[in-house]
């Protein structure tokens, strides 16, 4: 029912929100069940991915990738490919000969191999054809002459190695980046440590396994704008980075990111394929698409670096850390990416939440001939994360102090400092334990297991978003810009990027709470560079925090000024004036409200459109520390999480369920609780899969992908052990454990309505939960991670040959 | 690597047996290698990797007729050529005469893979890695092939000649595989899959047998290894050591031996020898003390 405002006569003929007569409900959409705003659309197919989209007259691309791990290119003749009937286009190297990359610093990488190919589908060349068909036809066409090299496919021999070099012009032979950060006086510490655990710990590379290929499509219309439409998570970085290879100005170009089916990291940073559809586009005038084929997915990765660790823990008596040593060999593959930060945060964001009081690590990433390694979801914290857990648990073995006790001696405290610097505020880790604790139902359970099964914790933290961007600049890192009117409807524009994490919901979500309306009253315009201001992408789970604050900036002040209106009309105080599920009304009276409708149009006809804008900049005081690479890692908040796991080992054949996984995670506020669930779920279940199955392996000398053996030497090194879904054994839903997730909140007052983070931190801990339930099960640490059947087995082989 | 154009490629569907006879043996006259397809569960996972791929195509859906189903006659079960396995698992009459196959069947990729994949693609495929031919092979099953020159029976324990190949003719078609009636609702079946995840999984290491067990003793012996050779293998060393045993006087190491002399595994992507070699002695001993229990009671 609706309450007709007759004073209005502008607005007499608009067909209006039904407004019901029932109370006030001033309880607001922040923390309320609900679903993803783009869900229903996205199941039902209506809604268009990358691969969706077509354009008249459009081309199709394919590349034409390198057989060798390691080559110099001799000559390219792509003659016979561009006389095939239906081939417009073909390019190579030469054709975009300037170097990108995400980091600024390290840009190590052409679009098209110039000179050199430095892994096993590295991109040589790029058709535009009529159709995929006759692209690839074209493909075969092209002949490319190599000289083969002797490939790099151990780490470790990078470190040896003179005589092989990956980047010639490289300043430090193989190493892409070294970095060591000392606190206090270890060596000492160690010394007069009571226990010092000492161990090497293998983390291998896992790839995202999106179910989305990446995509693009690019077109240059008629006044010279190119719009490159992608399945990216950083249109921004994106655009910057088309506009130096290109040498287009930024204006020029347009960054369209459509629903992205999944990412999860490995679609941060430009790919081969955005330049080739953008310089094809040019070249042909027409548009043109390329799509990634699963095995393309598989070479262009991106994804967790194999970690070497060696990690010497000291512990007083009581279970408290003394000192913590840490040296890491990274496994970068090919090129940069992001290796610079996966190489810090390596040792910085470990910091927490133990208290450390002497710290060192020593960090090495190093090329090989690789698909290049990058961001996955808990980018270069997972790996430190699964050691020293690992360590914490060998060392209430010792001492004998319950693992999760040894913990709680441990923790940081809220609003402390890590040994690096870092600024903690809001902390719910000791709840996080206790609720995973009681959930598990730990204290009853562990020790009274049958034989074979085990139960194991873990804890871990991380940011949200990094308090320095990727380029140094004072611009805002995420904006937005609201506008409502008439209708009764808001508009938000944000550059955020939706991938199925939810951030269009996020900010939708705050937008719908602070202004009044309902979730459905939303629309949310997102990742279009034309339409929407600038927003640094979707990494480091910066989303809710940044995005979500200058959401807030923008309502906070639409919503003060429609206070005011309404309040004149009450003739009440501002303040007084609250709204909330299409309602406004008077906090002290709630017998008195109107239809938010009416409120729109009532601030409309008297102030004019209304719109707002609100940016987010990182804050600048009392966030990190003070030295070289002491900002790096540096976060405005974190989040904390606790996993206990319960496996089962069947010793017979070493295999090892999850038979249920607790996660209880630290998000701040859940401003929809349904979705920080879902990340919960994801995470946790992504990290069980690298826990137990997942490996993203490159064969070393001598192996072919079937098995066969084959002669070793250049030219035969570096293959994927498994380029397709079939053998990349991501966990179908059959392999996956039972999953409480539990939601803590801890508000921080830097997060939006205290909001943290949830697309990342809960994956850290799934992984060293799960080795300790299988030691605590069977008695054997495996800490060579996958923990495969092959492992366990042969592990509790020794272990009974020992007695 | 390269996913093949399916618009290059001759697709025949004979309406009749006898013109897919026809059409195979004009073809092998022609010198034209003309390959049948059933569920293409095998055929297109070849042909998206790019292997070499004949340009014609025998498509034997559509003689569902002729060659569809299950069929208990005097001689035993008779498992049509095109008979997927959702088909036999919906039947319980074969679930309850043949456990372990149904096991088997059940554990072949996932439900989409069951409602296309059949018995006879699997068998002819020849995979050391197959679930259903090595448990077929346990059963004493028979191949059953036609062509115009008339129609054979070959044991399964005779039909893998070699790596993914098979002593069928290019012109003979399989019709059925054939269980004998005296398998049926035989004691002591047992397989397990040791895979690399729960579904939709290549088996790692695996065991299809048949153990029948008469006053403690072991009378008849059939064991048949997946992944541990280069095709679905009877262990004819391990058989002949076990049989007429009882379980207490079964040695480990012994078996161990005897096992070795049968089986020789390698290393791949999706595991090593050692482990396929001491998995495969502990199936073996799992599925002797199972299978005991059972004809105790
Ligand atoms: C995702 C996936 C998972 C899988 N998982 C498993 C698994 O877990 N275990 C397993 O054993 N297999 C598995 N397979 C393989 C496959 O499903 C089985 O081998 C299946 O039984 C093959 O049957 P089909 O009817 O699809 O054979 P097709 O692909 O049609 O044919 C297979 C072979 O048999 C030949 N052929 C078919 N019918 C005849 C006939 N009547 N006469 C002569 N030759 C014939 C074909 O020429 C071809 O060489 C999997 C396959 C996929 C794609």
């Amino acid at each position: 029912m609706n309450r007709p405002l007759s004073s209005n006569p502008t607005s007499r003929d608009l067909h209006r929100i039904d407004v019901d007569d029932s109370p006030v409900d001033a309880s607001g959409v922040v923390g309320s069940r609900h679903g993803r705003i783009d869900s229903l659309e996205l199941l039902t197919g209506v809604g268009k991915y990358t691969d969706d989209l077509t354009l008249p007259r459009m081309l199709h691309c394919k590349i034409l990738r390198s057989p060798h791990a390691h080559a110099r290119i001799v000559s390219i003749d792509s003659s016979a490919a561009e006389g095939l009937t239906g081939v417009h286009a073909v390019i190579t190297g030469a054709d975009m000969p300037v170097r990108y990359g995400v980091i600024p610093w390290t840009q190590d990488e052409y679009p098209l191999a110039l000179g050199k190919v430095r892994y096993i589908g590295d991109a040589v060349a790029a058709v535009a054809a009529v159709s995929e068909e006759v692209a690839k036809a074209a493909l075969a066409l092209i002949a490319v002459k190599y000289e083969v090299l002797p490939a790099i496919i151990d780490p470790r021999e990078a470190l040896t190695r003179k005589d092989v070099l990956i980047h010639e012009d490289n300043k430090h032979g193989n190493i892409s980046k070294q970095v060591t950060l000392a606190f206090g006086d270890v060596d000492a510490a160690l010394a007069g440590a009571e226990l010092v655990i000492e161990s090497d710990y293998e983390f291998h590379g896992a790839t995202h396994g999106a179910i989305e290929p990446h995509c693009a499509m690019g077109h240059v219309d008629g006044k010279g704008l190119l719009t490159v439409w992608s399945t990216t998570q950083v249109p921004h970085y994106l655009l910057r980075e088309l506009g130096r290879v290109l040498d287009r100005p930024s204006h020029s170009i347009r960054v369209i990111q459509p629903p992205v089916g999944g990412a999860f990291g490995g679609k941060s940073e430009p790919f081969d394929l955005e330049f080739c559809v953008a310089k094809l586009a040019d070249l042909t005038g027409r548009p043109v698409k390329c799509l990634y084929t699963r095995e393309e997915v598989f070479f262009a990765h991106r994804g967790r670096h194999p970690f070497s660790m060696h990690y010497k823990t000291g512990f007083d008596r009581e279970g408290r850390i003394v000192a913590v040593d840490g040296k890491s060999l990274l496994d970068g593959g090919a090129y940069s990416s992001f290796g610079l930060v996966t190489t810090y945060y390596s040792g910085q964001l470990l910091g927490s939440p133990y208290v450390f009081p002497a710290y060192r690590f020593d960090s090495t990433r190093v090329y090989t001939n690789k698909p290049c390694c990058g961001p996955k979801r808990g980018h270069g914290s997972v790996q430190p994360r699964f050691a020293i857990e690992v360590q914490l648990d060998k060392a209430a073995t010792v001492l004998g102090i319950d693992p999760i006790e040894l913990r709680r001696r441990n923790f940081i405290g809220e609003n402390s400092q890590t040994i690096g610097g870092f600024h903690v505020g809001s902390s719910g880790f000791l709840q996080c334990l206790s609720e995973v604790e009681r959930a598990s139902g730990w204290r009853h359970k562990r020790g009274n297991l049958p034989k074979g099964r085990g139960l194991g914790i873990a804890g871990s933290t991380y940011i949200s978003g990094t308090n320095y961007c990727i380029y140094p600049t004072e611009l805002p890192q995420s904006a937005v810009q609201i506008c409502l009117d008439r209708s009764g409807r808001v508009r938000v524009f944000v550059g955020t990027s939706e991938i199925g994490q939810g951030s269009n919901t996020v900010v939708a979500t705050l937008a719908a709470d602070e202004l009044g309306v309902e979730l459905d009253d939303v629309r949310v315009l997102a990742a279009d560079s034309d339409l929407t201001p600038v927003d640094l992408g979707a990494y480091s789970s910066r989303g809710t925090l940044m995005a979500g604050n200058a959401c807030l900036a923008a309502t906070r002040e639409l919503a003060a000024k429609l206070r005011e209106v309404i309040a004149k009309t009450w003739d009440c105080p501002p303040g007084d004036v609250g709204l909330a599920h299409r309602k406004a009304f008077r906090h002290s009276d709630l017998t008195v409200w109107m239809p938010i409708q009416e409120a729109f149009i009532l601030a409309e006809s008297q102030l004019g459109t209304l719109g707002a804008v609100g940016s987010y900049k990182t804050p600048t005081e009392n966030v990190h520390g003070d030295y070289r690479g002491g900002t790096i890692g540096a976060s405005p908040a974190y989040s904390f999480t606790a996993h206990v796991a319960e496996v089962e080992v069947d010793e017979e054949t070493g295999e090892v369920t999850v038979l249920s996984i607790w996660c209880a995670h630290d998000c701040g506020l859940a401003l929809s609780p349904t979705l920080v669930e879902g990340q919960i779920e994801g995470s946790t279940y992504m990290g069980a899969a690298e826990a137990l199955m997942e490996h993203h392996r490159v064969l070393p000398s001598g192996l072919r992908s079937d098995g066969q053996k084959r002669e070793t030497g250049p030219g035969v090194d570096g293959l994927l052990a498994a380029s397709s879904l079939l053998d990349y054994r991501m966990p179908t839903s059959m392999d996956v454990p039972d999953l409480i997730a539990l939601i803590v909140e801890r508000p921080d007052p830097r997060g939006p309505r205290g909001a943290k983070e949830a697309g990342e931190g809960p994956l850290h801990s799934s992984i060293p939960a799960i080795a300790n339930a299988v030691y605590d099960a069977v008695g054997v640490r495996i800490d060579d991670l996958p923990i495969t059947p092959e492992k366990v087995l042969a592990a509790l082989k020794r272990k009974a040959e020992v007695g | 690597m390269q996913a093949v154009m399916l618009r290059d490629v001759e697709v025949m569907r004979p309406r009749t047996l006898d013109e897919a006879l026809r059409l195979l043996d004009r073809a092998h006259r022609e010198g034209v290698r003309l390959r049948p397809m059933a569920g293409c569960t095998d055929v297109l996972v070849d042909a998206h990797f790019g292997k070499a791929l004949p340009e014609r195509f025998l498509d034997v859906w559509g003689l569902r007729k002729e060659l569809g189903g299950l069929r208990w006659t005097e001689a035993g079960l008779v498992i049509g050529a095109t008979c997927t396995y959702a088909e036999a698992l919906e039947t319980p009459k074969f679930v309850a005469e043949l456990p372990a196959l149904a096991k088997a069947a059940s554990q072949v990729g996932a439900r989409q893979i069951q409602a296309r994949g059949t018995f006879a693609g699997n068998v002819e495929n020849a995979s050391p890695a197959a679930d259903a031919a090595p448990m077929l092979l346990a059963l004493d099953a028979q191949v059953k092939l036609a062509s115009l020159q008339g129609v054979r029976t070959v044991p399964l324990l005779n039909y893998w000649s070699g790596y993914r190949q098979t002593v069928r003719r290019p012109d003979e078609l399989i019709t059925a595989i054939v269980v004998p009636a005296a398998a049926l609702g035989s004691q002591g079946q047992w397989f397990r899959k040791v895979g690399t995840r729960a579904y939709q999984a290549i088996t790692k290491v695996g065991l299809a047998s048949r153990l029948q067990w008469q006053g403690g003793k072991l009378v008849d012996v059939r064991l048949a290894a997946i992944s541990m050779a280069a095709t679905p293998k009877r262990c004819a060393t391990l058989e002949t050591y076990l049989k007429g045993r009882e379980l207490a006087t079964i040695d480990a190491a012994e078996l161990r031996h005897a096992q070795a002399v049968d089986l020789q595994p390698i290393d791949d992507v999706r595991s090593n020898a050692t482990y396929r070699a001491e998995v495969f002695a502990r199936l073996v001993e799992q599925a002797l003390r199972e299978t005991h229990l059972a004809t105790a009671h």
